[in-house]
Protein backbone atom coordinates (compact mmCIF):
# COMPACT_ATOMS: atom_id res chain seq x y z
CA UNK A 1 0.00 0.00 0.00
CA UNK A 2 1.18 3.15 -1.20
CA UNK A 3 2.15 6.26 2.23
CA UNK A 4 0.46 9.17 0.32
CA UNK A 5 2.38 11.48 2.72
CA UNK A 6 5.83 10.01 1.66
CA UNK A 7 4.75 10.39 -1.45
CA UNK A 8 3.16 13.78 -1.50
CA UNK A 9 6.98 14.29 0.40
CA UNK A 10 9.20 12.70 -2.18
CA UNK A 11 7.58 14.68 -4.94
CA UNK A 12 8.13 18.09 -3.36
CA UNK A 13 11.73 16.67 -2.79
CA UNK A 14 12.08 16.09 -6.53
CA UNK A 15 10.06 19.48 -7.15
CA UNK A 16 7.70 17.38 -8.96
CA UNK A 17 4.66 18.50 -6.70
CA UNK A 18 3.77 21.89 -8.25
CA UNK A 19 4.18 22.52 -12.12
CA UNK A 20 6.90 24.15 -13.58
CA UNK A 21 8.65 26.66 -11.23
CA UNK A 22 10.65 29.57 -13.27
CA UNK A 23 13.76 28.38 -14.03
CA UNK A 24 15.55 31.56 -12.94
CA UNK A 25 15.09 31.14 -9.43
CA UNK A 26 18.29 28.62 -9.02
CA UNK A 27 20.16 31.54 -10.99
CA UNK A 28 18.75 33.76 -8.52
CA UNK A 29 19.68 31.51 -5.50
CA UNK A 30 23.52 31.11 -6.99
CA UNK A 31 23.47 35.05 -7.06
CA UNK A 32 22.03 35.00 -3.44
CA UNK A 33 24.57 32.73 -2.55
CA UNK A 34 27.62 35.47 -3.42
CA UNK A 35 27.94 37.83 -0.65
CA UNK A 36 28.96 40.56 -3.24
CA UNK A 37 26.01 40.75 -5.62
CA UNK A 38 23.91 43.68 -5.70
CA UNK A 39 20.43 44.65 -5.81
CA UNK A 40 21.15 45.59 -9.38
CA UNK A 41 22.52 42.34 -10.29
CA UNK A 42 19.25 40.56 -9.27
CA UNK A 43 17.26 42.93 -10.79
CA UNK A 44 18.60 42.38 -13.89
CA UNK A 45 17.96 38.39 -14.18
CA UNK A 46 14.69 39.24 -12.69
CA UNK A 47 13.79 41.76 -15.53
CA UNK A 48 15.32 39.44 -18.19
CA UNK A 49 12.41 37.23 -18.07
CA UNK A 50 9.47 40.17 -18.96
CA UNK A 51 6.37 38.46 -18.60
CA UNK A 52 7.35 36.84 -15.00
CA UNK A 53 8.57 40.60 -13.66
CA UNK A 54 5.44 42.32 -14.99
CA UNK A 55 3.63 39.11 -12.96
CA UNK A 56 5.71 40.11 -10.15
CA UNK A 57 4.82 44.05 -10.36
CA UNK A 58 1.66 43.26 -10.12
CA UNK A 59 1.62 41.29 -7.01
CA UNK A 60 3.89 43.97 -5.33
CA UNK A 61 1.28 46.52 -6.44
CA UNK A 62 -1.49 44.42 -5.94
CA UNK A 63 -3.94 45.76 -1.97
CA UNK A 64 -2.08 43.37 0.03
CA UNK A 65 1.36 45.56 0.60
CA UNK A 66 -0.72 48.66 0.70
CA UNK A 67 1.77 50.71 -0.69
CA UNK A 68 0.88 54.31 -1.53
CA UNK A 69 2.25 54.54 -4.58
CA UNK A 70 2.84 51.82 -7.36
CA UNK A 71 5.82 50.62 -7.80
CA UNK A 72 6.72 50.45 -11.07
CA UNK A 73 10.60 48.99 -11.48
CA UNK A 74 11.58 45.51 -10.03
CA UNK A 75 15.04 47.45 -8.39
CA UNK A 76 12.39 49.44 -6.26
CA UNK A 77 10.31 46.58 -5.70
CA UNK A 78 13.82 44.69 -4.31
CA UNK A 79 14.87 47.53 -2.36
CA UNK A 80 11.46 48.03 -0.89
CA UNK A 81 9.95 44.40 -0.16
CA UNK A 82 13.70 42.82 0.21
CA UNK A 83 14.97 39.50 -1.82
CA UNK A 84 13.08 36.63 0.54
CA UNK A 85 9.80 38.86 -0.33
CA UNK A 86 10.72 38.92 -4.27
CA UNK A 87 11.60 35.33 -4.53
CA UNK A 88 8.54 33.85 -2.68
CA UNK A 89 6.69 35.80 -5.28
CA UNK A 90 8.21 34.87 -7.99
CA UNK A 91 7.92 31.16 -7.26
CA UNK A 92 4.60 31.65 -6.64
CA UNK A 93 3.37 33.95 -9.41
CA UNK A 94 3.01 30.97 -11.41
CA UNK A 95 1.20 28.69 -9.05
CA UNK A 96 -1.00 31.64 -8.17
CA UNK A 97 -1.66 31.68 -11.65
CA UNK A 98 -2.91 28.80 -11.74
CA UNK A 99 -4.56 28.72 -8.99
CA UNK A 100 -6.79 31.77 -10.05
CA UNK A 101 -7.99 29.65 -12.52
CA UNK A 102 -8.45 26.10 -11.14
CA UNK A 103 -9.65 26.87 -7.30
CA UNK A 104 -10.87 30.88 -7.16
CA UNK A 105 -12.42 30.50 -3.91
CA UNK A 106 -9.10 29.23 -2.57
CA UNK A 107 -7.13 32.06 -4.50
CA UNK A 108 -9.24 34.86 -2.95
CA UNK A 109 -8.79 32.97 0.34
CA UNK A 110 -5.14 33.55 0.53
CA UNK A 111 -5.57 37.23 -1.15
CA UNK A 112 -7.80 38.48 1.96
CA UNK A 113 -5.77 36.71 4.09
CA UNK A 114 -2.37 38.77 2.93
CA UNK A 115 -4.08 42.01 2.92
CA UNK A 116 -5.62 41.02 6.98
CA UNK A 117 -2.26 40.36 7.91
CA UNK A 118 -0.64 43.71 6.29
CA UNK A 119 -3.79 45.99 8.05
CA UNK A 120 -2.54 43.98 11.19
CA UNK A 121 1.04 44.39 10.97
CA UNK A 122 0.56 48.34 10.33
CA UNK A 123 -1.79 48.55 13.19
CA UNK A 124 0.16 47.18 15.52
CA UNK A 125 3.33 48.80 14.14
CA UNK A 126 4.63 45.51 13.90
CA UNK A 127 8.36 44.90 12.24
CA UNK A 128 8.75 42.86 8.79
CA UNK A 129 5.26 43.64 7.72
CA UNK A 130 6.37 42.53 3.97
CA UNK A 131 7.48 38.67 5.10
CA UNK A 132 4.41 38.53 7.70
CA UNK A 133 2.27 39.44 4.75
CA UNK A 134 3.88 37.44 1.79
CA UNK A 135 3.83 34.54 4.60
CA UNK A 136 0.05 35.38 5.09
CA UNK A 137 -0.63 35.12 1.33
CA UNK A 138 1.28 31.93 1.14
CA UNK A 139 -0.53 29.92 4.04
CA UNK A 140 -2.01 27.36 2.57
CA UNK A 141 -0.22 26.55 -0.47
CA UNK A 142 -0.31 23.38 0.99
CA UNK A 143 -3.49 23.43 -0.23
CA UNK A 144 -2.47 23.58 -3.76
CA UNK A 145 0.07 20.66 -3.76
CA UNK A 146 -2.86 18.72 -2.40
CA UNK A 147 -5.59 20.25 -5.09
CA UNK A 148 -3.03 19.00 -7.74
CA UNK A 149 -2.09 15.54 -6.36
CA UNK A 150 -5.84 14.34 -5.75
CA UNK A 151 -6.94 16.32 -8.57
CA UNK A 152 -10.51 16.69 -8.35
CA UNK A 153 -10.93 14.80 -5.18
CA UNK A 154 -9.94 18.43 -3.44
CA UNK A 155 -13.57 18.70 -4.32
CA UNK A 156 -15.01 15.87 -2.26
CA UNK A 157 -12.73 16.30 1.11
CA UNK A 158 -13.99 20.05 1.08
CA UNK A 159 -17.68 18.97 0.52
CA UNK A 160 -17.11 16.01 3.19
CA UNK A 161 -15.59 18.33 5.92
CA UNK A 162 -18.67 20.92 5.52
CA UNK A 163 -21.22 18.30 5.53
CA UNK A 164 -19.35 16.73 8.68
CA UNK A 165 -18.39 19.98 10.37
CA UNK A 166 -14.60 18.73 10.43
CA UNK A 167 -12.27 21.10 10.00
CA UNK A 168 -10.65 20.17 6.77
CA UNK A 169 -7.29 19.39 8.17
CA UNK A 170 -8.47 17.05 10.19
CA UNK A 171 -10.02 15.34 6.35
CA UNK A 172 -6.74 15.87 5.18
CA UNK A 173 -5.44 14.27 7.66
CA UNK A 174 -7.61 10.96 7.26
CA UNK A 175 -6.98 11.16 3.71
CA UNK A 176 -3.52 11.80 2.81
CA UNK A 177 -1.70 11.14 5.84
CA UNK A 178 -0.47 14.33 6.25
CA UNK A 179 -1.86 18.39 6.31
CA UNK A 180 -1.48 21.23 4.63
CA UNK A 181 0.42 22.83 6.86
CA UNK A 182 3.09 20.04 6.98
CA UNK A 183 3.38 20.18 3.19
CA UNK A 184 3.50 23.99 3.16
CA UNK A 185 7.10 23.44 5.46
CA UNK A 186 8.28 21.02 3.24
CA UNK A 187 8.20 22.99 0.15
CA UNK A 188 9.05 26.39 1.74
CA UNK A 189 12.10 24.27 2.95
CA UNK A 190 12.61 22.73 -0.67
CA UNK A 191 12.34 26.23 -2.02
CA UNK A 192 14.95 27.49 0.69
CA UNK A 193 12.56 30.70 1.67
CA UNK A 194 13.59 32.27 4.75
CA UNK A 195 12.70 31.01 8.19
CA UNK A 196 9.98 34.24 9.06
CA UNK A 197 8.31 32.71 5.96
CA UNK A 198 8.73 29.14 6.75
CA UNK A 199 7.80 28.85 10.30
CA UNK A 200 4.30 31.09 10.05
CA UNK A 201 3.31 29.20 6.89
CA UNK A 202 4.27 25.61 8.73
CA UNK A 203 2.44 26.92 12.54
CA UNK A 204 -0.67 28.62 10.84
CA UNK A 205 -2.98 26.20 12.96
CA UNK A 206 -0.86 25.66 15.74
CA UNK A 207 1.11 28.38 17.02
CA UNK A 208 2.81 26.35 19.38
CA UNK A 209 4.97 25.16 17.15
CA UNK A 210 6.36 28.23 16.52
CA UNK A 211 9.41 29.75 18.15
CA UNK A 212 11.68 32.31 16.56
CA UNK A 213 8.87 34.25 14.48
CA UNK A 214 5.85 34.20 16.83
CA UNK A 215 4.36 37.01 16.39
CA UNK A 216 4.22 36.47 12.39
CA UNK A 217 2.58 33.29 13.62
CA UNK A 218 0.02 34.47 15.39
CA UNK A 219 -0.77 37.20 12.66
CA UNK A 220 -1.28 34.66 10.07
CA UNK A 221 -3.23 32.75 12.54
CA UNK A 222 -5.56 35.84 13.21
CA UNK A 223 -5.66 36.93 9.64
CA UNK A 224 -6.99 33.57 8.46
CA UNK A 225 -9.93 33.59 11.05
CA UNK A 226 -10.70 37.16 9.87
CA UNK A 227 -10.58 36.61 6.60
CA UNK A 228 -12.60 33.62 6.69
CA UNK A 229 -14.82 35.14 9.26
CA UNK A 230 -15.57 37.82 6.58
CA UNK A 231 -16.45 35.13 4.12
CA UNK A 232 -13.32 36.31 1.44
CA UNK A 233 -12.96 33.24 -0.36
CA UNK A 234 -12.95 29.61 0.29
CA UNK A 235 -10.72 27.64 2.10
CA UNK A 236 -12.69 24.42 2.65
CA UNK A 237 -14.23 26.05 5.94
CA UNK A 238 -17.10 27.46 6.20
CA UNK A 239 -17.34 27.65 10.02
CA UNK A 240 -14.87 30.41 11.57
CA UNK A 241 -12.99 28.24 14.64
CA UNK A 242 -11.74 30.33 17.44
CA UNK A 243 -8.68 32.50 17.75
CA UNK A 244 -6.26 30.44 19.72
CA UNK A 245 -5.42 32.06 23.23
CA UNK A 246 -1.54 31.64 22.91
CA UNK A 247 -2.17 33.87 19.64
CA UNK A 248 -4.39 36.15 21.51
CA UNK A 249 -1.31 36.43 23.96
CA UNK A 250 1.48 36.62 21.76
CA UNK A 251 -0.16 39.93 19.88
CA UNK A 252 -2.01 41.67 22.88
CA UNK A 253 -4.46 43.36 20.10
CA UNK A 254 -6.81 45.63 22.42
CA UNK A 255 -10.44 46.77 21.67
CA UNK A 256 -9.76 49.28 19.74
CA UNK A 257 -7.18 47.77 17.53
CA UNK A 258 -9.40 45.29 16.45
CA UNK A 259 -12.46 47.70 15.69
CA UNK A 260 -9.62 49.87 13.32
CA UNK A 261 -8.33 46.05 11.81
CA UNK A 262 -11.97 44.91 10.86
CA UNK A 263 -13.44 48.90 9.76
CA UNK A 264 -10.20 48.60 7.72
CA UNK A 265 -10.58 45.54 6.28
CA UNK A 266 -14.11 46.57 5.15
CA UNK A 267 -12.87 49.44 3.30
CA UNK A 268 -10.66 46.98 1.46
CA UNK A 269 -12.96 44.19 0.52
CA UNK A 270 -13.86 45.58 -3.04
CA UNK A 271 -10.19 46.02 -3.74
CA UNK A 272 -9.55 42.34 -2.45
CA UNK A 273 -12.40 41.38 -4.69
CA UNK A 274 -11.12 43.34 -7.66
CA UNK A 275 -7.71 42.29 -7.87
CA UNK A 276 -6.98 39.77 -10.58
CA UNK A 277 -3.27 38.49 -11.48
CA UNK A 278 -4.21 38.18 -15.11
CA UNK A 279 -4.19 41.47 -16.46
CA UNK A 280 -7.73 42.45 -18.36
CA UNK A 281 -5.46 42.75 -21.86
CA UNK A 282 -4.35 38.97 -21.15
CA UNK A 283 -7.67 38.09 -20.77
CA UNK A 284 -8.94 39.16 -23.65
CA UNK A 285 -6.52 37.47 -25.86
CA UNK B 1 -17.53 52.68 0.56
CA UNK B 2 -17.92 51.01 -2.68
CA UNK B 3 -16.33 50.90 -5.79
CA UNK B 4 -18.33 50.87 -9.22
CA UNK B 5 -17.66 51.09 -12.66
CA UNK B 6 -18.04 54.56 -13.99
CA UNK B 7 -21.32 53.49 -16.07
CA UNK B 8 -23.44 53.32 -12.70
CA UNK B 9 -21.68 56.71 -11.60
CA UNK B 10 -24.89 59.14 -10.76
CA UNK B 11 -25.19 62.60 -9.61
CA UNK B 12 -25.23 63.37 -6.08
CA UNK B 13 -23.12 60.54 -5.17
CA UNK B 14 -19.82 61.37 -3.02
CA UNK B 15 -16.09 60.51 -3.80
CA UNK B 16 -14.95 58.30 -0.68
CA UNK B 17 -11.60 58.04 -2.14
CA UNK B 18 -9.30 60.18 -4.64
CA UNK B 19 -9.66 59.66 -7.99
CA UNK B 20 -6.23 59.35 -10.00
CA UNK B 21 -4.61 60.03 -13.55
CA UNK B 22 -5.09 56.80 -15.41
CA UNK B 23 -2.15 56.93 -17.44
CA UNK B 24 -0.24 58.02 -14.12
CA UNK B 25 -1.18 56.22 -10.52
CA UNK B 26 1.34 58.44 -8.57
CA UNK B 27 0.43 61.79 -10.04
CA UNK B 28 -1.70 64.49 -8.37
CA UNK B 29 -5.65 63.33 -7.79
CA UNK B 30 -7.92 64.70 -10.69
CA UNK B 31 -10.86 64.96 -7.80
CA UNK B 32 -10.07 64.20 -4.42
CA UNK B 33 -12.25 62.13 -1.70
CA UNK B 34 -15.55 64.14 -0.07
CA UNK B 35 -16.41 65.92 -3.93
CA UNK B 36 -20.03 65.10 -4.94
CA UNK B 37 -20.09 64.52 -8.82
CA UNK B 38 -22.35 66.43 -11.05
CA UNK B 39 -23.40 65.31 -14.50
CA UNK B 40 -20.63 67.58 -15.84
CA UNK B 41 -17.74 65.57 -13.74
CA UNK B 42 -18.94 62.44 -14.42
CA UNK B 43 -18.87 62.97 -18.22
CA UNK B 44 -15.03 64.77 -17.71
CA UNK B 45 -14.33 61.42 -16.00
CA UNK B 46 -15.47 59.28 -18.84
CA UNK B 47 -13.96 61.20 -21.64
CA UNK B 48 -10.39 60.90 -19.10
CA UNK B 49 -10.49 57.36 -19.79
CA UNK B 50 -11.50 56.63 -15.73
CA UNK B 51 -12.80 53.16 -15.15
CA UNK B 52 -13.68 53.02 -11.71
CA UNK B 53 -14.72 55.46 -9.00
CA UNK B 54 -15.42 54.70 -5.15
CA UNK B 55 -18.38 56.23 -3.75
CA UNK B 56 -19.40 56.93 0.17
CA UNK B 57 -22.08 53.84 1.00
CA UNK B 58 -23.30 51.68 -1.33
CA UNK B 59 -25.36 53.64 -3.57
CA UNK B 60 -25.30 50.43 -6.12
CA UNK B 61 -27.18 46.85 -6.16
CA UNK B 62 -25.22 44.86 -8.22
CA UNK B 63 -26.79 41.79 -9.29
CA UNK B 64 -25.14 38.86 -8.02
CA UNK B 65 -23.88 41.17 -4.94
CA UNK B 66 -24.93 39.79 -1.76
CA UNK B 67 -27.16 42.43 0.03
CA UNK B 68 -26.73 43.70 3.58
CA UNK B 69 -29.26 41.32 5.18
CA UNK B 70 -27.43 38.57 3.30
CA UNK B 71 -24.28 39.76 4.70
CA UNK B 72 -25.23 39.84 8.42
CA UNK B 73 -27.13 36.79 7.82
CA UNK B 74 -24.13 34.71 6.66
CA UNK B 75 -21.99 36.06 8.84
CA UNK B 76 -23.69 35.27 11.59
CA UNK B 77 -23.97 31.36 10.28
CA UNK B 78 -20.41 31.21 10.12
CA UNK B 79 -19.71 32.22 13.67
CA UNK B 80 -22.27 28.91 15.18
CA UNK B 81 -19.04 27.04 16.68
CA UNK B 82 -17.94 29.78 18.75
CA UNK B 83 -20.95 31.07 20.16
CA UNK B 84 -19.14 30.20 23.63
CA UNK B 85 -16.49 32.72 23.06
CA UNK B 86 -17.07 36.21 24.13
CA UNK B 87 -13.77 37.67 22.25
CA UNK B 88 -14.81 35.77 19.26
CA UNK B 89 -18.51 37.14 19.61
CA UNK B 90 -16.73 40.60 20.56
CA UNK B 91 -15.31 39.71 16.57
CA UNK B 92 -18.65 39.09 15.20
CA UNK B 93 -20.24 42.36 17.00
CA UNK B 94 -17.61 44.84 15.19
CA UNK B 95 -17.58 42.65 11.99
CA UNK B 96 -21.90 43.70 11.81
CA UNK B 97 -21.13 47.19 12.82
CA UNK B 98 -18.95 47.82 9.66
CA UNK B 99 -21.12 45.37 7.63
CA UNK B 100 -23.92 48.30 8.28
CA UNK B 101 -21.65 50.82 7.70
CA UNK B 102 -20.37 49.94 4.64
CA UNK B 103 -23.87 49.15 3.08
CA UNK B 104 -24.85 53.06 4.40
CA UNK B 105 -26.71 52.07 7.85
CA UNK B 106 -25.04 53.83 10.59
CA UNK B 107 -26.98 51.92 13.44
Amino acid sequence: MTNPRQEIKQLISKNAALPDLPQLLTELSLLEAQTHSSTADMARIISSDQALAAKVLRLVNSPFYGFSREITSIGNALILLGIHVIKSLILSSSIFELLQKTAPGLWRHSLATAVTANIITRQLQLDDSEETTTAALLHDIGKIVIIVYLMDDYENILARSNQMDISSTNIERSLIWTDHAEIGQWLTKKWLLSEKLQEPIACHHDIAQSSQYRIATAVVHYANTLATARGLGFNGNKQVTAICPLARKTLKITHTQMANIIEELENQLDKINNFSLVSEEEDVQ
Amino acid sequence: MQTIPIVLAEPGMTLDEDILPPDKPNGIPILGKGNELTRQVIERLKNMGIQSITVAGHPVTIPGEETREQALTSIETRFNAVKDDPYMMDILELFKKQINRSYGKTS
